[in-house]
C-alpha cells in the first residue's frame, strides 16, 4: 500500500491549493489508522478522535505550506503521536475515560471471517489471540505494518525506534501466527494420502 | 531448518522489504519445506486482507464544525476558510512557508540546470531526479512507488519528481534489474535509447549501454511490453524467462543495407545454470560476473565497468573469440589468469590500463 503515500502527497498538493475536496478524501482515507495509533497511546476512545481530529485542523491552518513536507505519512502519524504524548503529560488533570487494556488493544486488528480466509472459526480465534498476546509495542508495530502499509523506514521513524527493531518485532508476530498453523495443515495432507 | 529465519523471512516479504537474496532464500525454503507453503498462503491471505473503515461522515461532520469554530468563521461549510488575523498567529506556518519557497526555489534551480525541458508538463513545477552510478560500483535504489531497482556499474536512472503521483516512468542508460510494484493503474515506463518497455508489476533485467551493439532485456517474472523506438509499429510481448535482444540504432542502422530488419530483432529463452539456478543475465545482482558465449570485445567491455579499468585488444582477430564463464568474488587478476588458462590470450597490466595480445605461444 506503499503507493498510498502517493496518492496521500497528491492530496496534500490539492489541500495546499486549498481544495476542500481532498481535504475530505484525505480524512476519509487516514482517520481510521490515525485514530488507531492515537488509541494505542492514549486509551480512550474520545480522547484519541479529538487528536485526530486536532491534527486535521492544523492540517488545514498551515495547509499553504503542506507541498514542503518530505514524507506526509511520517509527518502525520508523529503529529498525532507528539499531540497524544503532550495530552498524557500536560491533561493529567482531565478525566480520561479509560477502555479496559483488553477493551483497546482488541480494536487494534480485527480480522474478519475465517471463512474468507479457509480457515476454521477456532482456528480464527486463536489467531485473533495470538495477535492480542503480542506485547503492545510489538502490536502498534503490526498494525502499521500490516493494516496501515507503512514501510519499517516509516515505522521507525515515527515510532521513534530502529528500523531493526521493527524488522524484529514483525518477524516475531508473524513467527506466533504461523506456529499456530502447522499441525492442521499437515494432517490434511496425510488424510489425502491414505485415500489414495 | 532455522524456524526463526524463515518466519523472519515470510514478514519481510509480506511487509514488502525483502530484498532479491531474501526473496530467493525464502523460495529455496519453500521447495525444501513444501509443507510450510499452505501456512504461508493463510498468512498472507490474513495480511493482504485489511480492516474495513467504519462509516465517517459523522466524524467529519462534528470534525467540519470544530474546524470552523477554531478558525472563527461561520460561512459556507465548503471552504474553510482561516481569516488571515488567525493564520497570523501561526509562527510554524511562516516558517513552513519558508521551508516551502527555498524548497520550491531549489527545484526550480535544478530544472533549470539539469532537466530536459521537453519533459516537464506546463504549469507544474516538476524536477528530475538522477541516480549515477559509476563504473566499479553497483547500487541498490527504492523508488517512491515501492520498485526496487539494482544498477549495475556505469549506469545512470532518471525519473521525474511527479513519478510517484501521475506516471511512472523513468529513462534508464546501462544495465539496470527491476522489481516493479503492482500497480494496475499506474503503468510502469522504462525509457532506453532503443526500445521502450510497459509494465504493470513484474521483475526483469535491462541491459542497454550506449556503448554496447544491443539492448537487452530480460523477463524473470510477470509480463512486459517492448516497443521498439525506430519502428513503433512492432509491440514485442516477454513471457517469462524470455529475453529480447535489439540492434541499438548506430549499429542497426549500419546492418539495415545487408539485413533484413527482422535479424536485427530476437527473442531468445534463457538458459538457467544449473549450479547457481539462475539465469547469467541477472546474476550480476548477485555479485557474480557472468560471461555467456561472449565474444572478448563484450567480455572486456563487462571488465571495464565491473572493475573500473581501461582494457585494449591489441589483436583485432582476438575480438572474436568466445568466452563462457562464472566469477564470484574474484579479483581482476584471477578473472585475466582464468581467461587466459582458457584461450589464446596474454595481457599486461600498466597501472589502469591492461593491454591484451595474442599469447606468443600460440601456434595458430
Amino acid at each position: 500500500m506503499r503507493k498510498q503515500s502517493c496518492h496521500i502527497k497528491s492530496l496534500l498538493e490539492r489541500i495546499s491549493d486549498g481544495d476542500p475536496d481532498a481535504y475530505k478524501q484525505l480524512y476519509y482515507l487516514l482517520f481510521n489508522s490515525l485514530y488507531k495509533f492515537a488509541l494505542s497511546i492514549i486509551q480512550s476512545r474520545q480522547q484519541a478522535e479529538e487528536i485526530v481530529s486536532d491534527v486535521f485542523v492544523k492540517l488545514w491552518m498551515v495547509r499553504q505550506s503542506l507541498t514542503g513536507i518530505k514524507n506526509p505519512s511520517v509527518y502525520l502519524y508523529t503529529s498525532v503521536r507528539n499531540r497524544a504524548l503532550d495530552y498524557l503529560r500536560k491533561d493529567r488533570s482531565h478525566t480520561i475515560v479509560h477502555l479496559s487494556p483488553q477493551d483497546w488493544e482488541d480494536s487494534l486488528i480485527e480480522l474478519k471471517d475465517p471463512s474468507d480466509y479457509c480457515i476454521s472459526s477456532d482456528l480464527m480465534k486463536k489467531i485473533n489471540a495470538a495477535i492480542n498476546q503480542l506485547p503492545p509495542q510489538s502490536k502498534v508495530i503490526f498494525r502499521l505494518v500490516k493494516e496501515d502499509g507503512l514501510s519499517y523506514k516509516q515505522v521507525a521513524k515515527i515510532m521513534e525506534i530502529s528500523p531493526l527493531t521493527v524488522r524484529n518485532q514483525l518477524s516475531i508476530a508473524v513467527r506466533k501466527i504461523g506456529e499456530i498453523l502447522p499441525g492442521y495443515i499437515y494432517e490434511k495432507s496425510t488424510v489425502g494420502k491414505e485415500k489414495a | 531448518m532455522n524456524e526463526q529465519r524463515f518466519w523472519e523471512l515470510v514478514s519481510l516479504k509480506l511487509s514488502r522489504e525483502a530484498s532479491k537474496e531474501e526473496l530467493t532464500e525464502l523460495e529455496t525454503l519453500l521447495f525444501q519445506h513444501p509443507e510450510m507453503a499452505l501456512q504461508v498462503d493463510v498468512i498472507a491471505g490474513i495480511w493482504n486482507e485489511k480492516t474495513p473503515t467504519p462509516d465517517l461522515s459523522y466524524s467529519f461532520e462534528k470534525h467540519l464544525q470544530k474546524l470552523e469554530k477554531l478558525s472563527g468563521t461561520d460561512s459556507s461549510n465548503e471552504s474553510y476558510e482561516i481569516p488571515p488575523s488567525i493564520r497570523k498567529k501561526q509562527p510554524l506556518q511562516r516558517y513552513l512557508l519558508l521551508a516551502a519557497a527555498s524548497i520550491a526555489i531549489f527545484f526550480l534551480f535544478r530544472i533549470f540546470f539539469f532537466s530536459n525541458s521537453e519533459k516537464i508538463p506546463p504549469n507544474r513545477v516538476t524536477a528530475l531526479n538522477t541516480i549515477t552510478v559509476p563504473r566499479g560500483s553497483k547500487k541498490t535504489i527504492e523508488l517512491p512507488d515501492g520498485t526496487k531497482v539494482w544498477l549495475n556499474a556505469d549506469s545512470r536512472l532518471e525519473y521525474n519528481e511527479l513519478f510517484e503521483c501521475d506516471l511512472r516512468e523513468v529513462t534508464l542508460e546501462g544495465e539496470a534489474f527491476f522489481d516493479v510494484w503492482k500497480d494496475s493503474c499506474r503503468p510502469f515506463v522504462i525509457h532506453t535509447s532503443a526500445i521502450d518497455i510497459t509494465v504493470l508489476g513484474t521483475s526483469f533485467n535491462v541491459r542497454a549501454y550506449n556503448n554496447e551493439n544491443e539492448t537487452e532485456t530480460s523477463l524473470v517474472t510477470g509480463k512486459v511490453e517492448i516497443v521498439v523506438k525506430n519502428n513503433p509499429e512492432k509491440k514485442i510481448i516477454l513471457r517469462p524467462n524470455e529475453k529480447l535482444v535489439i540492434m541499438n540504432n548506430a549499429y542497426a542502422d549500419s546492418l539495415k543495407n545487408t539485413q533484413k530488419a527482422d535479424d536485427l530483432l530476437i527473442v531468445k529463452t534463457m538458459r538457467k545454470d544449473p549450479v547457481y539456478n539462475a539465469v547469467p543475465e541477472t546474476m550480476w545482482i548477485d555479485n557474480k560476473l557472468a560471461f555467456d558465449g561472449e565474444k572478448l570485445e563484450e567480455v572486456c567491455k563487462k571488465l571495464e565497468r565491473w572493475y573500473n579499468v581501461a582494457i585494449l585488444i591489441k589483436d583485432e582477430s582476438l575480438k572474436e573469440e568466445v568466452y563462457t564463464a562464472i566469477f564470484e568474488g574474484e579479483t581482476l587478476l584471477n578473472v585475466l589468469t582464468a581467461l587466459k588458462i582458457s584461450a589464446r590470450i596474454d595481457f599486461e597490466i600498466q597501472e589502469n590500463i591492461i593491454n591484451i595480445f595474442r599469447n606468443p605461444n600460440d601456434n595458430n
